[in-house]
Parts: structure tokens; C-alpha cells; sequence
């Protein structure tokens, strides 16, 4: 399975953010998307996502049978601050999203399964999601890909603001899950890149750019990265 | 002090033109034409301080228009009948009461915090002194202007000396700088605002309030002859005087300033706070509810839409259903009260008759005035839609009308309650008063149509035009006016007095077409408008 785009653009007013963006991502990947604030890391996600409406150019999914354009459904999108609907208790709102995606769940887990695999205690199920922690609410958005296992998963700076013990729970729990899908990851943070990355994708200048294995490695990696993003930007 | 003041100046300019540009472009049709102009050219042009000068010009003669329509107009308008004498009395009491003394001390504005005293004095770090100094009699100035105008014009109408009309306004803006005095010498003395010393500032807001309204009432307003009032001008502007001198050496201004404008008082985040306010009537109070209600399986058996949207009512039940109690109350009291009246008083009977046949139309206004969908859309939103609405599989078009057709019937059958029990009421007491079921009946049903006219009416508008943003503003300049226009004309429905016969069968067919356009529209275009922004 893989994830094409071709040609995508998307400009506000005069500023290009996007620049015919042509790229490929492979499931069984994590993709690590790096790019300074403001390079369009978000609206990449939300284009994707269709949230906004690219100006030109399509994102296609490709599968063994198939090859087709990407569905909203084809899309789990966990946002950088979580956003869920605070009047209902994490137990209520899980419940009330496998109703509405029953039909793409092919696991027989119930409710509690899945509190038990996120490891969200019992007493906290049954408390309004308003009063959740930060790092309780992205558990809970982590579910929702969990249960509905769509075939692209966008992360927009999810693990940034989560205290080391859930952020390693949610890193192992990524690790877990990659293999059945294409995983992208926006960051800003360098070292979670490249600790849970296969893939390191520099945007900068509207256009994505593939970094090489062996620059990974590369104990100068840091300052090559570095480089690369600033030099474009200046360019500016 | 003049450098602070035009780069103050020419900020604050840019400031509000972009402000302007912004709500603009959201505006229909009107927007097409401010589409292609770009903050850049507006915001960095030369002669911005002409235009500065030019807009806060203008935006004080509205203000002091307005001041003057509302403090002024409204009193000599209903005092209309009154001999020219009476309303010049009750014009020169007003203007003594409220323009010297409550504007002149309750409206102080040098140490009120703002979000341009804030950036300016604090996050630039202009000179305190020079900035407020040259903001303040800029707009003393402005204000002069304005009031002369305003208050020449009034002059006129009401036949006083132009001399007087003079030196009433010079003394009013320099009295100000004593207002302006007494609120840092308070703070000064008591290291608190005088305006958040709350039983102070409202007792004496109040008091004037009072001073100015219960003299008009009792019709006993002094009459001032005109030497009396030059000389009550004359004091007025030599207190003023002190003020001015007062302000001019004051030179604490960076710490008070300082002190005064602080972040969580307002700054950045003073439009958040105020955002958020205008949804605090819809928060949800996590503390009113108990495990047993969160942990209960009371809709376990209903799924997906049907099971979010019963949790949705039931947790908005402060909302949605405490008014309908409260109305239905109110009607089983007044149903009561009516029956016993038809027995007491004298021409009930015909008052009642009057009440179905010609002044139906009130009833417009009530069941607008008591509909709790407008308040109920803005809980959907605040408290469900704004996050859900993320998400794909919400803004699919079945979900879309499957969330409005089940909110609709909720809604409905909420505010139907109350309607009903008027709509029996009234047939009710009409027995009593022998107003016959064909007279009282229509009316009855044109109140339960009515209930539910509003209800679709505001949720309609809710899926139409969704009008909030995530940074929780109504950014949809069509929905304000919309809203503005549905309350005009409800209150209008108030001022009939006698409404002709045929207007019930017309507003009932009208209600009843913009229902079922409404519906049809919503059918139509809810999965394409229905959207966050």
C-alpha cells in the first residue's frame, strides 16, 4: 500500500505553502515530517485530510488491487491539541464512535478491550472528557485509529506536551501498529525523529524532501539538517 | 510627546483598518470587492496618520451621536408633550447628571486597562506620560468638536443661547480631567481602581442613575435660570482646571500603567476571555454531575447519533428543560389568574376578546422571547460540534441530517411544552370569558406553529450558515444581521396594537412556507455549510 501525492499546491492569499508537492509514502513506515514553524506541516495534514482544499493536485492510495483517490475515511488525524467533545465521558464517546464507524472494525474488542490496551484506568472511563488531562485526551484519540485502523495515520506534533511515561507508551504503541499502516509524523523535535522515524521528510520551501539513510547515521547529522532547512528558508 | 503620538497613532490606525479589511471580506457581495486588498499596502502607507486622524474623528462624532440619541433623545421623546421650558429643563438635568457627573467621573479612561495601553506602555515600552497625556486631549479635542456640533444642533431645537451651549461643552470636556483626577488620586491612596471597588463605583453610578431619572418622573426638575448656570459651567470648568493641572505633574504614570494593565486582566488574551464569555451561559459544569449519572447505562440501548444526542439533551438539561418548567409554571399561574378574573373583574371579558381578535401579535414576540433554541445551538456548537466537526465521519452528509433531524425533534418537543400549554390556556380562559373555540382555537395553533417556526428557524440558521470559529467568534456578518432583523421584527409584533384580521392567516402561511423552505434548504446544502471555520 502506498500513499501518493501528485502535484499538490495550496497558497493563502500570495504565499505558496505548498509547491506541486509529487511524493510517495510506503505502509509499514513511520515518516518523521520535519520543518520549521510555519513551513506548512499542518496545512500538508490538512490538505491530506480535507480539512482544506488544495488549489491543484491529488493524494491517491494505492493498494495491491486497487489504485484510487484518498477517502476521508482512509485518514485517522490525531491533532497537535486534542479536541474531542467535552460533554461526554471518555467511555461514552468511544462507545458512541464504534457505533458511527461500526462498519470499519474488524477487531472484536469491546469498550473496555480497548481502555485496557490504552491503559486508561477504569475510574477514568467514566469521567467527562472536559476534565481529562492533556495526555488522557490524546490516549483517547489514539484510540480512534486503533479501533477504525485507517490506512494513513497523521500525527500532528502528538507526543510534544505528554509526560515521558505516556509518551513512551504511545511510542511503543506506534511501534506496534506501523507495520499494517502508512504512519506520518509531524515534529519539531529532532530526536523523536530520528528515534521512532524509519523515514525523515524535511518540508521546507513547499517542497518535501526525502533525507538519505545514511545522513541518519551521519554523526552530523544535526548540523546537515540544520542546513538544509535554513538554507531554503533564506532563500526566502 | 508628539512623536509617541502619531507612531501611537498611525499603529492603532493600521490596527483598526485591518480589523476592518478582515470583517470586510466576509461580508457577501460586499466582499467580492474587498477580496484582492492586501493587509501590506494598507498597513504600510505614509499618510496612514491622516486617515488615523480621519477614522477616530469619526468613530467619536458616531459615539457622541449615539450618547446623545440615547441620553438625551430618549427622554425628550417621551416627554414630547411637555412645554418647550419642561424639556429644556429636563434636557439641561440630564446633561448635569449624566454628561458632567457620571460621564465626567464614572466614564474615566486613563487607568481603565485596554489592549492599546497594554502593547503600547508595556510591550513597547512607549513613554507612559507622552502616551496618555496626547492620547487623552487628542480625544478631549475630538470630543469637543463633536459635542459642540451635536449640542449646538440640540441648542437650536430647544431654542437656548448659543453662548451658554459654549461653555457648557468647554466645561464639560475640562471637567473630565477632574473625573480623570479622582480616579488616580483613589488608586493612589488605596493601591486598588476605583472602578474595582465595586460598592463604591455602582453605589454611585446608581446613585446618579436615580439623580436622573426620578426628578424627570416626578416632573420636578430645578429650573435653572441662565446665570445660574453659567456660574454651575463656570465652577464645573475651574474644577476641571485643577484636574488638568493635576494630570499635567503627575508622573507616576509608567508604574500606575504598568500595575494597572495587566495580562490576566485583560491583554492578549482579553478577546479569548470575552469570547469565552459570551458561551458561558452554555459551559458545561462538570461539578453537577455525579458518578452515578456519568456511570449510568440509561441509553445503553440507543446507538451512535440517537445515543450521543440523548446524553447531549440530557447533560443540557439546565438549558433546555428548567425554563420549560419555569414556563409552564408560569402559564398554569396565569391560567389560574385568568379564570379567576373572568368571575372578578368588570370588562375582562371584552379585554380578553380584544387580546385573541387584534393583539395576537404579542404572542410572536413571546414565543421568540421564550424559544431556547438560539441558546441551545450555541451549546451544540461550544460543547459538541466544534470538535466533532474535525472529524470525517461527522461531516458526512448522512450524519449531518441524521445530527439535525434528531436535534430537531428534541428541540421541538422541548419548546412545544410551553407552547401548548399557552395554546390551552388561551382556549381555556376563552371558555370562561365566552370567546368561542373558533376564535380562541387558531390562535392557539398559530402559537404552536410559531414555537416551531423558531426552533427551525434558529437551527436553520445554525447549519446554514454555521457562524462560529474555532476561536469561538461569530464571524458570519449575515448571521448577526439576520439575528438583529428576527428580533426587530418580534418586537415590532409587540407594537401592533391592532393588528387587522387577515394578518393571522397571512403570518401563518408565512411561517408556515419559511418552514418548509427552511427544511428543503436545509436538506439540500446542512453537509456542504455545515462546516467549522
Amino acid at each position: 500500500m502506498k500513499l501518493v501525492l501528485k502535484n499538490l499546491s495550496k497558497s493563502f492569499e500570495k504565499k505558496q505553502v505548498l509547491k506541486d508537492i509529487t511524493f510517495e509514502f510506503e505502509q509499514g513506515k513511520i515518516y518523521g515530517l520535519l520543518g520549521r514553524n510555519g513551513a506548512g506541516k499542518t496545512t500538508l495534514f490538512n490538505c491530506l485530510a480535507n480539512e482544506l482544499k488544495a488549489d491543484s493536485g491529488k493524494a491517491y492510495l494505492i493498494t495491491d488491487t486497487e489504485e484510487r483517490e484518498l477517502k476521508v475515511d482512509d485518514i485517522g488525524y490525531v491533532f497537535s491539541s486534542s479536541i474531542l467533545p467535552e460533554f461526554l465521558t471518555g467511555y461514552e464517546f468511544i462507545k458512541f464512535y464504534m457505533d458511527v464507524n461500526k462498519d470499519k472494525i474488524k477487531d472484536d474488542y469491546t469498550i473496555n478491550d480497548y481502555f485496557e490496551l490504552m491503559k486508561i484506568k477504569e475510574e477514568d472511563r467514566y469521567r467527562l472528557i472536559k476534565d481529562y488531562s492533556h495526555g488522557m485526551k490524546n490516549k483517547i484519540q489514539m484510540l480512534m485509529f486503533i479501533i477504525t485502523r485507517p490506512a494513513v495515520i497523521l500525527l500532528d506534533e502528538p507526543l510534544t506536551s505528554l509526560d515521558v511515561v505516556v509518551q513512551l507508551e504511545m511510542k511503543k504503541l506506534l511501534k506496534d501498529i506501523h507495520k499494517d499502516h502508512i504512519l506520518i509524523f509531524s515534529t519539531h523535535i529532532l530526536q523523536l525523529a530520528t528515534d521512532l522515524c524509519d523515514e525523515i521528510v524535511a518540508l521546507s520551501e513547499g517542497e518535501l524532501e526525502l533525507l538519505d539513510h545514511s545522513m541518519l547515521k551521519d554523526s552530523q547529522f544535526e548540523e546537515k539538517l540544520v542546513r538544509i532547512l535554513k538554507e531554503e528558508s533564506s532563500n526566502e | 510627546m508628539n512623536e509617541t503620538f502619531r507612531l501611537a497613532n498611525e499603529m492603532s490606525a493600521s490596527m483598526s483598518l485591518n480589523a476592518i479589511v478582515c470583517y470586510m471580506k466576509k461580508i457577501p457581495l460586499i466582499g467580492k470587492a474587498f477580496k484582492n486588498v492586501s493587509y501590506e499596502h494598507i498597513g504600510l502607507k505614509h499618510n496612514l496618520s491622516v486617515i488615523a486622524v480621519i477614522i477616530r474623528a469619526l468613530k467619536v462624532l458616531f459615539g457622541t451621536l449615539l450618547s446623545a440619541v440615547i441620553v438625551v433623545g430618549i427622554p425628550l421623546f417621551i416627554y414630547s408633550n411637555y412645554t418647550i421650558s419642561d424639556r429644556r429643563a429636563i434636557y439641561l438635568h440630564v446633561i448635569i447628571v449624566l454628561y458632567f457627573l457620571f460621564g465626567g467621573i464614572i466614564n474615566a479612561d486613563i487607568l481603565s486597562p485596554s489592549r492599546d495601553k497594554f502593547i503600547f506602555i508595556k510591550v513597547m515600552k512607549m513613554n507612559a506620560r507622552d502616551y496618555i497625556l496626547s492620547n487623552f486631549l487628542w480625544l478631549q479635542f475630538l470630543k469637543t468638536i463633536s459635542e459642540m456640533i451635536v449640542f449646538l444642533i440640540i441648542g437650536a431645537i430647544l431654542k437656548i443661547d448659543v453662548p451658554l451651549t459654549v461653555v457648557m461643552v468647554l466645561s464639560m470636556n475640562l471637567f473630565r480631567c477632574f473625573g480623570e483626577m479622582v480616579h488616580i488620586m483613589y488608586y493612589e491612596k488605596f493601591g486598588k481602581l476605583l472602578s474595582k471597588s465595586y460598592a463604591i463605583f455602582y453605589g454611585f453610578a446608581i446613585a446618579l442613575l436615580a439623580l436622573a431619572i426620578v426628578p424627570i418622573v416626578m416632573k420636578t426638575m430645578i429650573q435653572y435660570n441662565a446665570i445660574s448656570l453659567y456660574v454651575i459651567f463656570i465652577i464645573f470648568a475651574i474644577l476641571g482646571l485643577v484636574g488638568y493641572r493635576y494630570l499635567y505633574r503627575y508622573d507616576h504614570y509608567v508604574i500606575t500603567l504598568n500595575e494597572v494593565n495587566r495580562l490576566s486582566e485583560l491583554s492578549i488574551n482579553v478577546n479569548k476571555v470575552k469570547k469565552d464569555a459570551s458561551f458561558a451561559d452554555v459551559k458545561i459544569n462538570t461539578k453537577k454531575f455525579n458518578q452515578e449519572e456519568l456511570r449510568s447505562n440509561e441509553f445503553s440501548g440507543k446507538r451512535g447519533y440517537d445515543y450521543l444526542n440523548a446524553i447531549f439533551f440530557k447533560r443540557h438539561r439546565r438549558i433546555v428543560l428548567q425554563p420549560v418548567l419555569f414556563e409552564v409554571a408560569v402559564v398554569a399561574v396565569a391560567l389560574i389568574g385568568g379564570i379567576v378574573a373572568s368571575f372578578m373583574v368588570k370588562d375582562f371579558h371584552k379585554e380578553y376578546t380584544d387580546l385573541i381578535t387584534r393583539s395576537f401579535t404579542v404572542f410572536i414576540f413571546i414565543m421568540y422571547a421564550i424559544s431556547s433554541a438560539g441558546k441551545m445551538t450555541k451549546a451544540m456548537f461550544y460543547n459538541c460540534d466544534i470538535s466533532l466537526l474535525r472529524y470525517g465521519f461527522y461531516k458526512k452528509e448522512k450524519a449531518v441530517l441524521t445530527t439535525f433531524s434528531l436535534r430537531l425533534n428534541k428541540l421541538a418537543f422541548y419548546n412545544l411544552i410551553p407552547a401548548v400549554s399557552i395554546g390551552i390556556s388561551l382556549v381555556i380562559i376563552g371558555l370562561f370569558c365566552e370567546v368561542g373555540i373558533r376564535q380562541t382555537l387558531p390562535i392557539a395553533i398559530f402559537i404552536v406553529i410559531l414555537s416551531l417556526f423558531f426552533t427551525i428557524h434558529h437551527l436553520f440558521l445554525y447549519y446554514i450558515l454555521q457562524p462560529y470559529t474555532t476561536e469561538l467568534e461569530v464571524k458570519n456578518p449575515l448571521f448577526t444581521i439576520i439575528n438583529g432583523v428576527t428580533y426587530f421584527l418580534s418586537y415590532i409584533c409587540l407594537q401592533i396594537h391592532v393588528a387587522p384580521v387577515w394578518l393571522l392567516s397571512a403570518a401563518l402561511g408565512a411561517t408556515v412556507v419559511y418552514i418548509i423552505v427552511a427544511l428543503v434548504l436545509v436538506y439540500l446544502y446542512a453537509s456542504k455549510t455545515f462546516v467549522v471555520k
